[in-house]
């Protein structure tokens, strides 16, 4: 069903987190991710879970750093599933954990709840209406 | 082609277009190929980098945010 609404919660740091779906050459692997809202970019993937899923190298870049600093980084390219929705990402492989940054939630709604420390993520009602609409045309097909 | 080679060729097929793509697609992403110099804009990173893999699945792309120094930051 299109347009289904997400509810992630927070990990043992307070940090939100939420299940996706990484497709890369060989094969999809589903994880548990850090939403990152400072990190403008796709998504991060430590090397281990690159290796093992496959990543083609798709071109280089320059990106600021947390210190304010600029650095040069190799980008690989795989999709991304987050609810529904699948997107094509730019990935940086670097780190222990997966990072999703504002890159692939842009299609999204975010809400954070301190009180219940729930994160809801739904796909903006132009978005989902067109999932809605693919969605009834494959079950048709 | 090595990463500082894609960047340095990359940059300078970018300048030549800058001023047109910084005009008619302020924000959106730009994947350049430094070889046939051809370039994919999309509205995001993912689709402009994937647009211009689609096109050339060997290659490597030197991707720019338009009118931005650097395409992501990671803030604090």
């Amino acid at each position: 069903m299109g347009g289904t609404k997400i509810v992630a919660g927070m990990d043992s740091s307070g940090s939100p987190r939420l299940e996706v779906t990484i497709k890369g050459k060989y094969k999809s692997i589903g994880a548990g991710a850090v939403v990152d809202t400072g990190f403008t970019g796709d998504v991060v993937i430590p090397e281990d879970k690159a290796l093992s899923i496959g990543l083609d190298a798709g071109g280089a870049a320059a990106i600021t750093l947390a210190d304010g600093s600029a650095s040069t980084v190799q980008l690989y390219l795989c999709k991304v599933k987050i609810g529904d929705i699948e997107q094509n990402a730019a990935a940086i492989v670097m780190g222990s954990d997966i990072l999703i940054g504002m890159g692939l939630l842009s299609p999204f709604d975010v809400c954070f709840r301190s009180g219940t420390q729930e994160v809801i993520i739904t796909p903006q009602p132009a978005l989902a209406d067109f999932v809605g609409v693919l969605h009834r045309l494959t079950e048709a097909t | 082609m090595r990463i500082q080679d894609t960047i340095q060729h990359g940059k300078e097929v970018y300048e030549q277009i800058r001023p047109s793509l910084e005009l008619k697609y302020p924000d959106q992403y730009v994947s350049i190929d430094p070889i046939s110099k051809e370039y994919f804009i999309a509205d995001t990173l993912g689709a402009s980098l994937a647009n211009a893999h689609a096109r050339f699945p060997e290659r490597e792309f030197y991707t720019v945010r338009i009118g931005h120094d650097t395409v992501m930051e990671f803030q604090r």
